[in-house]
């Protein structure tokens, strides 16, 4: 009996989870739409609703009713399941991720986490590794050697920016002494890790905008340079699969950086309830990452491996010895 | 390289330069004109629109029926007939302007000897019979006139039958009369040559 109530909490949260990640690119559709528009002095969506919020209702019925076009020569279950892989493994980082203190409904006590790993960062970054099949699988299943290149050169991108991430957080490790989110969170009580970890930070940042490419990062999909890369050939909803993948990728390296280096839960001066400011933090976190979509032009790839093996694993493996040496 | 570029390359100041200008565009005015629906155009007084006959402080119309515009006209877009009316003036009796020919190019308007015709700020006015496109001299005689004072956007409605009427602060002062005054710019702070506030360095 007191097996079946936990069991139905879990499965609460599970599907509570689950509805909100599906449903929540859909406002960031909006948003990223409006913040485009006024940083290049526009309006945006201003039509379909007040102020455009009905566009992504709009988009969504566009891409449910588009035509379902499989190549002809193309590897047909490969090139079904590749959105299908894409999009389970943001889904399942979020298993291990706290969303703040426990919480109490009906009385009995709700812990906002669906696991409480005690190797919860190292699980992360292990499902994280997984994002890359779908790439794979996407490009070849495509049967367009243009695809495949395009998918080879997204998996060597996520590939060596997975290096410095990973090498990134063992500064924060080092100092919560735990893989444990909470405990990081905890940890983080009276002062922020980004500012005993600036660098840790900011490769860590850097690293995370790779993995989801975004701009700089983005060359693999390029819209307006290559046709698509890896996803040329999808179209109708699996390629909104993907775009919703590439969404919560986003919100994945958004919500780790509150929770690695910027205090998680932990609030100042305001006595907000924590899940509050953790939505708060997250929120910041995703509109810095469109604004800086907007503001940069994007690297050439020979850069962009530059960049991730000869500036970021350097600047990483600094970190740890700083960290090392000074605050432990 | 001097030492204080680079140190300042280290500290992301090229990035956080292109980050406070985006910041900049971000917060100020988009220049967008959102018409049909919201907002019009005004055009300047020496916008050379559609064709319109003018009437004298007598209500009476101007035109001699001279001929003149019809003969310069470079597409013969314009048909006049003169006739002597009841008080024995020399009137049009036909005048008509086939706006499918016309080219906007304003010579009538010069050559008239009693500044009866002018080009003026008719704009919208497609149709789905092209038949309708011929106007005839009551139709002309109805058309709005130049802008007292253009250059700006205004407040607007779209009405039935693709009209967008401004929408000026008293509502019966509409477009009845020629020579119109849509002046006041009721618009969030957009008056004449508005686009030139918008900072952009």
């Amino acid at each position: 009996m007191e097996f079946l109530v936990v069991f139905l909490v879990m499965l609460a949260k599970v599907i509570f989870l689950t509805l909100i990640l599906f449903i929540l690119p859909i406002p960031l559709t909006w948003m990223e739409r409006k913040v485009a528009g006024h940083i290049q002095q526009r309006l945006g969506p201003m039509r379909t609703g007040w102020h455009g919020l009905l566009q992504p209702v709009a988009d969504g019925i566009k891409l449910m009713t588009k035509e379902d076009i499989i190549p002809d020569q193309a590897d047909r279950l490969l090139f079904k399941l590749a959105p299908l892989l894409s999009l389970a493994p943001p889904f399942a980082v979020f298993v291990a991720i706290p969303f703040g203190e426990p919480i109490t409904i009906f009385g009995t006590q709700v812990n906002l986490y669906l696991s409480d790993m005690n190797v919860g960062l190292l699980y992360i970054l292990g499902v994280g590794g997984l994002e890359i099949y779908g790439v794979i699988f996407g490009g070849w299943a495509s049967n367009n050697k243009y695809a495949l290149l395009g998918s080879f050169r997204t998996c060597a991108q996520l590939i060596s920016y997975a290096v410095p991430m990973g090498f990134a957080v063992i500064g924060v490790i080092m100092l919560a002494e735990s893989m444990n989110l909470s405990q990081i969170v905890i940890a983080q009580e009276n002062v922020w890790n980004v500012v005993l970890q600036p660098i840790g930070f900011i490769v860590f940042f850097i690293a995370g905008l790779a993995e989801a490419q975004r701009i700089p990062f983005d060359l693999a999909e390029a819209e307006g340079d290559l046709v698509a890369g890896y996803h040329t050939e999808y179209s109708g909803m699996r390629f909104a699969l993907f775009m919703t993948s590439e969404y919560v990728v986003m919100l994945t390296i958004s919500v780790l950086c509150v929770l690695l280096f910027f205090g998680g839960w932990n609030g100042i001066w305001l006595p907000l309830p924590p899940v509050v400011w953790f939505m708060l933090k997250v929120f910041l976190f995703v509109y810095l990452i469109m604004w800086i979509r907007f503001t940069f032009p994007r690297y050439r790839y020979d850069q962009l491996m530059t960049i991730g093996w000869k500036v970021l694993l350097p600047l990483s493996l600094l970190n740890i010895l700083i960290t090392g040496l000074f605050f432990t | 390289m001097n030492i204080k570029h680079l140190f300042g390359w280290t500290l992301f100041t090229d990035i956080k330069d292109g980050l406070r200008l985006t910041l900049r565009y971000m917060l100020s005015k988009g220049v967008t004109m959102q018409y049909p629906d919201k907002e019009k155009w005004v055009t300047y007084p020496r916008h050379r629109g559609h064709p319109y006959l003018r009437k004298d402080s007598q209500d009476e119309i101007k035109c001699v029926g001279c001929e003149l515009c019809a003969n310069i006209c470079p597409s013969e877009c314009i048909t006049v007939i003169p006739y002597e009316d009841s008080k024995g003036k020399r009137r049009p009796k036909v005048f008509e302007l086939d706006s499918r020919r016309c080219m906007y190019c304003g010579l009538c308007e010069d050559v008239c000897p009693e500044e009866a015709i002018a080009l003026g700020s008719h704009l919208e006015y497609s149709t789905y019979d092209s038949n309708d496109m011929v106007l005839n001299k009551e139709q002309l005689l109805n058309l709005p006139g130049k802008n007292e004072q253009g250059g700006m956007v205004v407040p607007a409605e779209l009405k039935p039958g693709a009209q967008v009427v401004a929408k000026t602060q008293d509502s019966e002062q509409q477009d009845k009369h020629q020579d119109q005054q849509l002046g006041q710019t009721q618009g969030p702070q957009q008056g004449k040559d508005w686009w030139q506030d918008i900072r952009r360095h």
